[in-house]
């Protein structure tokens, strides 16, 4: 007997109900992936239910989104691919709310159109929830030609065959992520055990050579000072001298060592520009002339007549070439020539040193590079250098697209070579590549989007998003929030100067909260900007820094302080993704998409239905670091604070604006608002942790809540801290037909729910938190209440106070 | 008179220089290497009382020579006082492996290095009565 009885018998000739289960049983069983899972098993679901069209829809926990193969009967292999963001009150937004079986018959006219089936229209569809232990997997969708009764008996055998499917997936999923995590987990032990190496080697060479000249200093003075009285003691210059000595070189030893350390770490930015070399080489010289003049050696140059200009830092290649050429002279032998030849090849210009010393045979060639490698010399005096001259080489030569190279023969001498190109241009085409934002109308639109999204999310009365001009070397403001025309036009800053200057150069984030105060930047405030706080990060786009983002005067006339910093570099890495993604997308790009939702985070702030800066966002990193989330789980959660209930904006105006009590339809949106964050939020996210906190702060910590019916640990901790505060703040802000609670009250509501809706960890540091800083003192009215008076229309009562 | 002579071995000149002038203060005949190599041969033709040597060398280092020392029946008496910026355990441990007699870390007081290379002359000689110290 078929579990689905009744229809007329389509099953496969010669194959059996048991049979067709049998093969089923075995494509669970040998499935290695959900999509292949579902090729294998179609035809037998087809077969066993009588169905003629399925599609098994999973949902995606990141974006909430429904995804699956469609399969219809009589045709071999998938029909198309189904991507759904279920409306809570369709047909599957009811079979996942409910959590059970939902049939629509007349499928046709009844608004279940979100399957865009191929075939023959469908009369009947059955949407059976895909269930596992208490997580909820995805809807299986069983469409029918014909009438479709469901009895008790069929009812069950769906559900049966639903749950053999989820168990399949789940198997498959868990297997999967735990693949992934392990792989996860190796490459990064292995790469924290390289670093860890590399680290401790260095430190290990570092500290050697530090003792180098220390045991020289300690020796000197010790002996000195033994000597003191002696009236035969003559050597005082000289024992002086050389404490001297060593300590200039323990200092050039530290020098090198930041300077490597900085370079390589990438956070210093190139001061490129259009450099001379035969006056560099003039700059050079007299810093060499000591070794030259030590070992009677003279230097000789071959500069190409047609020798263009280079653009490039000249401070460091200045410092290449001191490096290059000092090593050269202290190598070459006595009386011979030190030699500096340059040339033009192509866009490029190759820079050559060469000594005539005894050579470097080739064991040591491939290590010459190395920091603290040294040639060892016979019978040469030592020579008394720091160990990294080049290394640093290495490192500027290739800061600038170039390389470094090195030739010797035994006996001969050594040629080092270093290869630069002419200009600088793979920053240059990055910045061309960014130029249409300030050119093309829509582009600008965009980007005035972005400077008003931050200025709305940060709270602040002037923003201004500054970019470098294509040689890198100026900063221009090229869209701002609250600042008259006139300074937008004539602001230029110099690469290094100023804040802006200095945080596009050292790529540092800075917070200044006194700008009067702070030594470093005392002199620089302009009198546009009434409030002494500030805040400028750099602005990346793919990893190299494009500009800077400032941020001043808070509305609230408050101090910026570094947890504001922290949720303005959230931010900025946002916009930088939307500048980079909309940049390689060119023509393709859907800059209207990405422009609706930088206005749907500024209405949804405007109408109050995100929290207000010194509510959610302040008390949630608090929390959260009491709770010990590290910095970035932080930072996270602050921005997370501050734009997740952005999908109530689907609620509309109407709804949002009034007093009433919403209507069953509204509680169904609301309930899906968090999936509809994640859809509005989508154009800017790239971090999936987001997604997952929005989709996840509706949860309840019994598993009772929505979307997914996540309980206790399983919902992510940053998701569980939003929720207690959205209830928090909800309660504490009153509603027009509800009187707020105070907080001590809003605090006993929570622990009434605590263990069942919150997080009673979350709830217990909460009360903790607001005793301590007083909140909860009688009549203390609540953080974070809604601004003008505007209602604060939102579910989240019904949240609160179930 | 010289109290005896001493192998300073090491590839900092410096080192070397506050070596000689101190020893040499204290009445000793100072001898010096700069690397391993120049530390064996000046060994065989010098006959040393005492060798002060460094670990980090070129060529041949600190405890290639303290082994070739030790392990020679003509210079396995002579004292070697290993001196070195090597500071940690398992670098001592090395050292008296393979034979030295004191290691002493760098940065180090040319006072009390005196003092140790006088104990251990003091020693050295105790046991050979025709010396004349």
């Amino acid at each position: 007997m078929s579990p689905a009885d009744g229809g007329p018998g389509a099953r496969r000739p010669g194959q059996g109900l048991l049979g067709s289960l049998g093969s089923l049983a075995f494509g669970l069983r040998a499935a290695y992936d959900p999509t292949g899972l579902v090729a294998a098993v179609a035809d037998h679901v087809l077969d066993i239910s009588r169905g003629d069209a399925f599609v098994l829809l999973l949902l995606d926990y990141e974006t909430g989104e429904l995804a699956g193969d469609r399969f219809e009967r009589g045709r071999v292999g998938s029909t198309g691919r189904s991507h759904i963001v279920a409306s809570p009150s369709g047909f599957l937004g009811r079979v996942l709310r409910r959590e059970t079986i939902v049939v629509v018959e007349d499928a046709g006219g009844s608004g279940a159109t979100e399957i865009k089936w191929s075939g023959a229209p469908l009369r009947t569809l059955v949407g059976i929830p895909v269930v596992v232990g208490t997580s909820l997997l995805g809807v299986a969708v069983i469409g029918y030609r014909g009438d479709f009764a469901l009895s008790d008996r069929r009812r069950r055998a769906l559900l049966f065959l639903s749950d053999q499917i989820g168990l399949a997936v789940d198997r498959i999923r868990t297997r999967a992520e735990l693949d992934t995590t392990r792989k996860q987990l190796e490459e990064s032990v292995l790469a924290l055990r390289r670093v860890d190496e590399a680290k401790s080697d260095l430190i290990s060479i570092v500290s050697h050579e530090l003792r180098t000249p220390l045991t020289a200093i300690k020796a000197y003075t010790e002996t000195l000072l033994d000597n003191l009285g002696s009236p035969t003691f003559t050597m005082q210059e000289k024992f002086l001298q050389i404490v001297n000595e060593e300590c200039d070189r323990l200092s050039r030893i530290v020098n090198d060592v930041l300077d490597l350390s900085r370079m390589e770490s990438g956070r210093r930015r190139l001061k490129a520009e259009p450099i001379e070399l035969s006056r560099l080489l003039e700059e050079v010289e007299p810093t060499i002339l000591p070794d030259l003049l030590h070992k009677s050696a003279r230097i000789q140059y071959d500069l190409a007549p047609d020798l263009p200009r280079l653009e490039a830092d000249p401070d460091l290649i200045k410092q290449v070439l001191v490096n290059l050429i000092s090593n050269a002279a202290k190598f070459t032998r006595p009386g011979t020539d030190v030699m500096v030849r340059a040339s033009r090849y192509g866009e490029r210009m190759v820079v050559a040193v060469e000594d005539h010393g005894k050579g470097i045979s080739g064991d040591k060639l491939a290590r010459v590079f190395e920091r603290f490698y040294r040639i060892e010399d016979d019978g040469m005096e030592r020579v008394h250098g720091t160990g990294l001259g080049l290394a640093i080489v290495k490192s500027v030569v290739e800061l600038h697209g170039g390389a470094v190279r090195v030739e010797s023969v035994v006996g001969e001498g050594s040629r080092f070579l270093i290869d630069l190109p002419l200009r600088q241009q793979r920053f240059r085409q990055l910045m061309r590549s960014i130029g249409p934002f300030f050119e093309r109308a829509e582009l600008k639109l965009l980007l005035q989007g972005c400077v008003g999204m931050v200025a709305e999310v940060m709270e602040a009365r002037i923003v201004s998003f500054m970019f470098f001009d294509e040689d890198g070397k100026e900063l221009l403001i090229r869209a701002a929030h609250g600042l008259d025309p006139e300074t937008v036009a004539n602001a230029r800053v110099q690469l290094g100067d100023s804040i802006a200057g200095w945080v596009a150069h050292t790529s540092e984030d800075l917070c200044v909260e006194d700008v009067e105060a702070d030594r470093r930047f005392r002199r620089m405030n302009h009198p546009q900007y009434e409030t002494k706080s500030l805040l400028c990060v750099p602005l990346r786009v793919g990893g190299d820094t494009v500009g800077v983002i400032n941020v001043n005067n808070k509305t609230t006339g408050a101090s910026f302080d570094p947890d504001d910093l922290s949720l303005l570099v959230a931010i900025a890495r946002r916009v930088g993704v939307v500048l980079d993604r909309v940049r390689t997308q060119g023509a393709s790009a859907d800059v209207s998409t990405v422009l609706a939702t930088l206005r749907a985070i500024v209405r949804a702030r405007r109408m109050s239905l995100l929290p207000s800066s010194r509510g959610v966002f302040k008390i949630a990193i608090d929390l959260g670091r009491r709770l010990r989330l590290d910095e970035a789980e932080l930072e996270v959660l602050g921005y997370v604070a501050r734009v997740h209930d952005v999908g109530m904006l689907t609620l509309g105006e109407a709804a949002l604006g009034s007093s009433r009590r919403w209507t069953e339809a509204e509680h169904q949106q609301v309930e899906a608002h968090p999936q509809a964050g994640v859809q509005i939020l989508k154009p800017i996210e790239f971090a999936s942790k987001v997604n997952h906190l929005i989709l996840s702060h509706h949860e309840h910590f019994d598993g009772s809540g929505y979307p997914r019916g996540l309980r206790g640990e399983e919902i992510p901790l940053g998701a569980r801290i939003l929720a207690a505060l959205d209830a928090y703040e909800a309660m504490t802000a009153g509603r027009p037909y509800r009187d707020p609670f105070t907080p001590a009250e809003a605090l006993d509501e929570l622990q009434r729910c605590s263990g069942t809706q919150f997080d009673p960890r979350v709830v217990d540091e909460l009360g903790r938190l607001l005793t301590e800083t007083g909140e909860t003192a009688a009549g203390a009215r609540a953080a974070g209440s809604g601004r003008g008076g505007a209602p604060r229309g939102h579910a989240r009562d019904r949240d609160a106070v179930r | 008179m010289s109290k005896g002579k001493i192998l300073v071995v090491d590839d900092e000149i410096y080192i070397v220089h506050i070596l000689d002038f101190s020893l040499g203060m204290e009445g000793y005949e100072v001898i010096t290497a700069l690397d391993g190599e120049q530390a064996l041969e000046r060994l065989k033709a010098e006959k040393p009382d005492l060798v002060v040597l460094d670990i980090m060398m070129p060529k041949l280092d600190g405890y290639e020579v303290c082994k070739a020392i030790k392990s020679n029946a003509a210079t396995k008496g002579t004292p070697v006082i290993l001196l070195s910026a090597k500071g940690r355990n398992v670098d001592q441990k090395m050292g008296f492996d393979v034979g030295a007699d004191d290691y002493i870390t760098k940065p180090f007081s040319p006072r009390k290095l005196v003092e140790r290379i006088n104990q251990l002359l003091g020693q050295a000689i105790s046991e050979r009565p025709a010396s004349s110290a």
